[in-house]
């Protein structure tokens, strides 16, 4: 009997909520080259192992239940820096996934007080919090963080982060039509 | 204009539209040319014509016509710099190519006539004025070509400070104002091919006769025209699209990020779902199981199922194997906890219970379940004994603390 070479370490990996990424190398090729099997190893196991054409795996969360306020902090964050990147005009795409590291202390810098306060408000308000965000963001695969937590760079699984934006906007947009038009109507009668 | 430069210069100046109007015609230009566009351009100005003339003709911006006394011809430098600003300014404006096609128009239709009518001076007037036509047309084609290029490199280099929106609005004026309307001329079966067919089916017919030198020349550079402006296309496109689509995508995720940004604002993080969007499968490490344990447990299914299966070699399990074992039905925490009050049963440890309850259910199902459980029951309900035991299940020894479930 022969399981995949990386079978043992990825599912460590992933049953801790870590998203294995390109960035990753020889794990995240073999996962990917093999996904058949992995899968069923993994369907065997009652999880859902997800290949991203994007390059990352994870497995699928099989409630709604979970979500944790440092995912929440670091969503807000790489919101922020997006927000950031439009209003200096960079190619946000190409400026999200380069190869320099970010610096924690220049993106927060560059932030301004609106941004910060939004930061403050989602409890980042001391550099132990940046950094603990930033760490866990790495814990799940969406960053590489440098030792001392002050650099970063993001993997390619922060476009679920992006898909968050893309996805829920388009609900907001939804909702905020249906009030319009529930507004109108109301004013009409 | 070496005599008296700033004098030249400032007459230029001055009458540069009348000079732009004049470099735009391949023949002569006559006296009633002239004084129509002076009307058009500066409708009040009184004086003798032939006086302005004359001085343009001292400052060396125009030179007297060897045809005839009432024509003049624009001095070749002069010419050539309003051909360039002509090509430069059109470029901008994706008209160059426009105007250029109205002219091939009328030069193919007085060809065509000429040629008809066998009328010698008519073929060479409308032969000149296509060949120049296909000149400036490719000339066109090439500025509008580069101009494209230039706006993209600059947009590149960010030379200006400007938010995604407005990056983006550039990269549309671009694509809608510049390069889908040439392409609109140049495509197989746009007007400019058009004209092109016409004329190649005119020079096939007709080569053979009195004029074939000079068609087989317009042949040549029809032929160039068709190729070159293509290629001039496909340079502008290959270089505009990549920054189109990325603009257009980053543009859609900055106006997604701002409405995100300010449902925070407002509502905090609930409108986000990040519950639904961002769904991430986790198990604390204390209930995680060793790489041994999967591999241990796997072992299991295939045994059983390579006693299942016909005689052969075993493969790696896979979900195309036909005797795969279907993985349970999912269980949730408040499914176990509904079943122990519904039953009323008294659990000294929820862990034990689990394995005992569900032994189809794979270990880490179950580790989940305990997890949830634990995290999920109401206060109260459940209790931590403070001591630690060393159970095994399923071949696996684990040590923890067991929890009672008091209902």
């Amino acid at each position: 009997m022969k399981f995949p070479d990386h079978l043992k370490s990825a599912h460590e990996k992933l049953l801790r909520g870590t998203h294995i990424t390109s960035e990753d190398g020889p794990m995240f090729y073999d996962i990917r080259d093999r996904f058949d099997e992995y899968q069923s190893i993994f369907s065997a196991l009652g999880l859902s192992l997800v290949l991203d054409a994007r390059g990352f795996v994870y497995l699928d969360g099989q409630d709604e239940s979970k979500t944790f306020q440092r995912i929440e902090q670091l969503t807000l964050f790489t919101f922020l820096l997006i927000d950031q990147m439009a209003d200096e005009g960079s190619p946000i795409f190409k400026t999200l996934f380069r190869h320099d590291p970010f610096s924690l202390n220049e993106v927060l810098s560059s932030f301004g007080e609106a941004r910060i306060r939004l930061l403050r408000d989602c409890d980042l308000r001391t550099p132990a919090d940046w950094t603990n965000m930033l760490r866990y963001g790495g814990k799940f695969g969406f960053l590489q963080v440098s030792t001392g937590a002050n650099e970063f760079t993001f993997t390619k699984a922060i476009h679920r982060i992006v898909d968050v934006a893309l996805n829920a906007a388009t609900d907001l947009q939804d909702a905020i039509e249906t009030e319009d038009e529930t507004t109108e109507e109301d004013q009409g009668q | 204009m070496a005599k008296r430069p700033k004098t030249s210069l400032n007459a230029l100046a001055h009458w540069h539209l009348l000079f732009a109007a004049c470099s735009r015609k391949s023949s002569g230009i006559s006296l009633s040319f002239i004084r129509e566009q002076v009307s058009i351009i500066q409708p009040d100005y009184d004086r003798d014509i032939r006086e302005l003339i004359d001085g343009f003709v001292d400052m060396s911006l125009m030179d007297e016509s060897p045809i005839g006394d009432d024509e003049w011809t624009i001095a070749e430098p002069i010419k050539n710099l309003f051909n360039h600003l002509e090509g430069r300014y059109e470029a901008t404006l994706s008209g160059g190519m426009q105007g250029a096609l109205e002219d091939l128009r009328t030069s193919f239709d007085l060809l065509k006539q000429g040629i008809e009518g066998m009328r010698q001076f008519d073929v060479e007037a409308a032969y000149n004025d296509m060949l120049n036509t296909l000149r400036r047309a490719l000339y066109a084609s090439r500025e509008h070509s580069r101009g494209i290029e230039q706006a993209v490199s600059a947009l590149k280099r960010r030379d200006e400070a400007i938010r995604a929106k407005d990056r983006y609005q550039k990269a549309i004026h671009l694509h809608d104002y510049h390069l889908i309307p040439v392409r609109g001329l140049i495509e197989v079966g746009g007007p400019f091919m058009a004209v092109l067919d016409a004329l190649a089916s005119l020079i096939r017919e007709n080569l053979d006769g009195p004029f074939g030198p000079q068609l087989s020349n317009l042949r040549v550079y029809a032929s160039k025209f068709r190729r070159e402006s293509l290629e001039n296309f496909e340079s502008a496109r290959g270089t505009l699209m990549p920054l189109y689509n990325s603009a257009r995508k980053d543009h859609h995720l900055a106006m997604c990020v701002s409405k995100m940004i300010s449902s925070y604002q407002h509502h905090g993080s609930r409108e986000w779902h990040l519950d639904r969007w961002l769904k991430i499968d986790y198990e604390q490490v204390e209930h995680l199981f060793t790489g041994e344990a999967v591999t241990s447990y796997l072992a299991q299914i295939i045994s059983e199922r390579g006693r299942k299966a016909d005689a052969g070699p075993r493969t790696l399990i896979s979900s195309r194997t036909e005797t795969m074992r279907k993985p349970p039905a999912v269980l949730f925490a408040s499914d176990v906890i509904g079943k122990i009050r519904d039953e009323s049963t008294v659990v000294e440890d929820l862990f034990g219970h689990l394995f005992d309850q569900y032994p189809d259910q794979p270990e880490v199902s179950l580790m989940r379940l305990y997890g949830d459980a634990v995290l999920h029951s109401p206060k109260g309900w459940i209790t931590f004994s403070e001591s630690t035991v060393r159970r095994e299940y399923r071949g696996i020894t684990y040590q923890y603390n067991p929890v009672s479930v008091a209902l």
